[in-house]
């Protein structure tokens, strides 16, 4: 097995861990579909988290888009 | 085809009957929807009966509204009591609800007779298949193309007349996208002005609710109807609710109009007729008074990566128990985008929360500078459906994920024609609760042009 056939299978084995963490098994095949979407969501979250900075830190981690108006 | 003003119009007068408009939208969803596949439920006894109802009324003083009397048909994530609630999925296919859904339980009291319910995308989300369990709706500008989604049906119906208004969901361009590929108007609320308890949830931060119509003024008049608090929805807003068909009128001059040309022009799978129909339709704009500006859009380039984290998470939260014990009946156009979300973590949904707010509040600082901001409401024509079939999993949607993300109100009215003389939207997205200022502009670039009374060719 090269290189890269380690690197896929090892991804494939880290994403079928996290989805067993909820309790879903994904076929090999599913898998294999799914390992390039998540590298493209993985290369998104990294350009966020480098554009977030820690001095910038939210009283709450999720604040109304909206301003909430209670009755 | 009538606006629905102008049905409100003529019942009010009496000189049509709520009962006979019924009828005659039964007979065109008899005669095409075999092909254009945008009922999942066509609820003909009601219709009538609630009809009848109708014209008891008007005749005898009792008019209730500008709804009164008037055929809606609904998508089908909204419950409605004693009626099956699909979401467009297999897994609920046999769902019949108790209770309507607050949306439903407000047109019902504006009188509004109900033909049924709309196809969508499975839950919302899906990415619709030909072979999929429930069939997908078909364009009616081109049989071969998808009507855009996820709320197909009611935009289908819409332009082919087979219901005079329709409500849709819109989590990140659900209203607005098939509004664009179908050449009819779509609006998306702001954020908690419209109540979705009884709607089913694809994203509880994200998802919005709101009217789809054949032209402004007939989605300020569902607007007037459907907005307003509900305490059984945590997100709903205590907020004001103008006159939006009052709203519609006046002048746009001085109206201040962003324009986030990199943005634009950077989006990938953008179309030169897109673009060509985006700055004939600013251009229409600057003659009615509008003073339209480039502006630069902030944290947009992160938009995807927070919308799609947090959608996908809070997705993947509502549906973990059907994917554990029932994972053969979702469709694989669905699946396929909704897996991904097994692979976020929190820490990933934290930092896209953190995006989010810093994406907040810069539109905040924008929107001090302008009044709106006008985009393409999609980078391209309608594809067909073997296009979509083959297209990337990731939900492509640049220009409308923003404003659910921020929760502004944005609306999508026909803006030309694009490639193969498709329909192309045009967007104008305004501050939040300013559903007025966004009216009143589109109704002005509507009054100036002529897309938005198009007849497809299937029905000419």
């Amino acid at each position: 097995m090269g290189e890269r056939s380690r690197a896929a299978a090892s991804l494939r084995q880290h994403l079928a861990d996290l989805a067993g963490r909820a309790g879903v098994t994904l076929t090999e095949q599913e898998l294999a579909d799914l390992a390039p979407v998540y590298r493209a969501y993985r290369d998104g979250l990294e350009r966020l988290g480098q554009s977030l900075s820690l001095d910038d830190e939210p009283a709450v981690i999720f604040e109304r888009p909206v301003g909430r108006q209670t009755p | 085809m009538l606006p629905l003003a102008d049905l409100s119009a003529r019942i009010r007068q009496r000189s049509l009957s709520p009962v006979e408009l019924a009828e005659a939208h039964l007979a065109r969803i008899e005669q095409f929807d075999d092909e254009l596949h945008c009922y999942l439920t066509v609820t003909a006894e009601r219709a009538r009966s609630d009809a009848r109802r109708a014209e008891e009324e008007i005749a005898r003083g009792a008019w209730r509204g500008p709804l009164h009397g008037i055929p809606i048909a609904l998508k089908d994530l909204f419950d409605t009591a004693g009626l099956r609630t699909t979401a467009g999925s297999r897994v609920l296919r046999g769902r019949g609800p108790t209770r309507d859904a607050a949306v439903v339980e407000r047109l019902a009291a504006a009188g509004a007779v109900l033909l049924g319910k709309l196809t969508l995308h499975e839950f919302a989300m899906g990415s619709p298949r030909l072979d999929d369990f429930f069939p997908p709706a078909r364009n009616p500008w081109d049989l071969n193309r998808i009507p855009g989604g996820s709320s197909s049906g009611s935009a289908v119906a819409l332009a082919t007349g087979l219901c005079a208004g329709s409500l849709g969901s819109d989590t990140g361009g659900s209203i607005r996208h098939p509004a664009a590929h179908c050449a009819i108007v779509g609006l998306k609320p702001t954020f908690g002005l419209v109540s979705r308890r009884g709607a089913t949830v694809l994203s509880w931060t994200l998802d919005h609710v709101g009217p789809m119509a054949r032209t402004v003024e007939d989605a300020a008049i569902i607007l007037q109807a459907i907005a307003g608090y509900d305490p059984a929805d945590p997100a709903s807003a205590r907020a004001a609710i103008p006159d939006y068909r009052a709203a519609r009128h006046g002048a746009i001059s001085g109206v201040r109009i962003g324009v986030p040309r990199a943005y634009v022009e950077a989006t990938p799978g953008l179309e030169p007729e897109v673009l060509a129909a985006f700055d004939a339709a600013l251009e229409v704009l600057r003659q009615r008074g509008a003073e339209v500006r480039d502006v630069t859009l902030p944290m947009a380039e992160h938009a995807e990566a927070i919308l799609l984290t947090i959608l996908l998470s809070e997705a993947i939260a509502y549906h973990a128990p059907w994917l554990r014990a029932r994972r053969h009946e979702y469709g694989q156009g669905f699946s396929v985008r909704l897996l991904p979300g097994l692979f976020f973590t929190a820490a990933d949904y934290v930092q896209a929360q953190r995006g989010r707010r810093l994406l907040c509040r810069g539109m905040d600082e924008l929107m001090a500078e302008v009044d709106l901001i006008a985009t393409p409401t999609m980078p391209r024509a309608a594809p067909t459906f073997a296009e979509e079939a083959a297209a990337s999993p990731i939900p492509r949607s640049p220009c409308t994920r923003l404003f659910n993300i921020t929760g502004q109100p944005s609306i999508s009215v026909p803006g030309g024609l694009g490639r193969h003389g498709l329909p192309v939207g045009l967007m104008l997205s305004g501050r939040a609760s300013d559903e007025p200022t966004v009216l009143r502009v589109a109704a002005s670039y509507e009054r100036a042009t002529e897309w938005h009374g198009r007849i497809p060719p299937l029905l000419t």
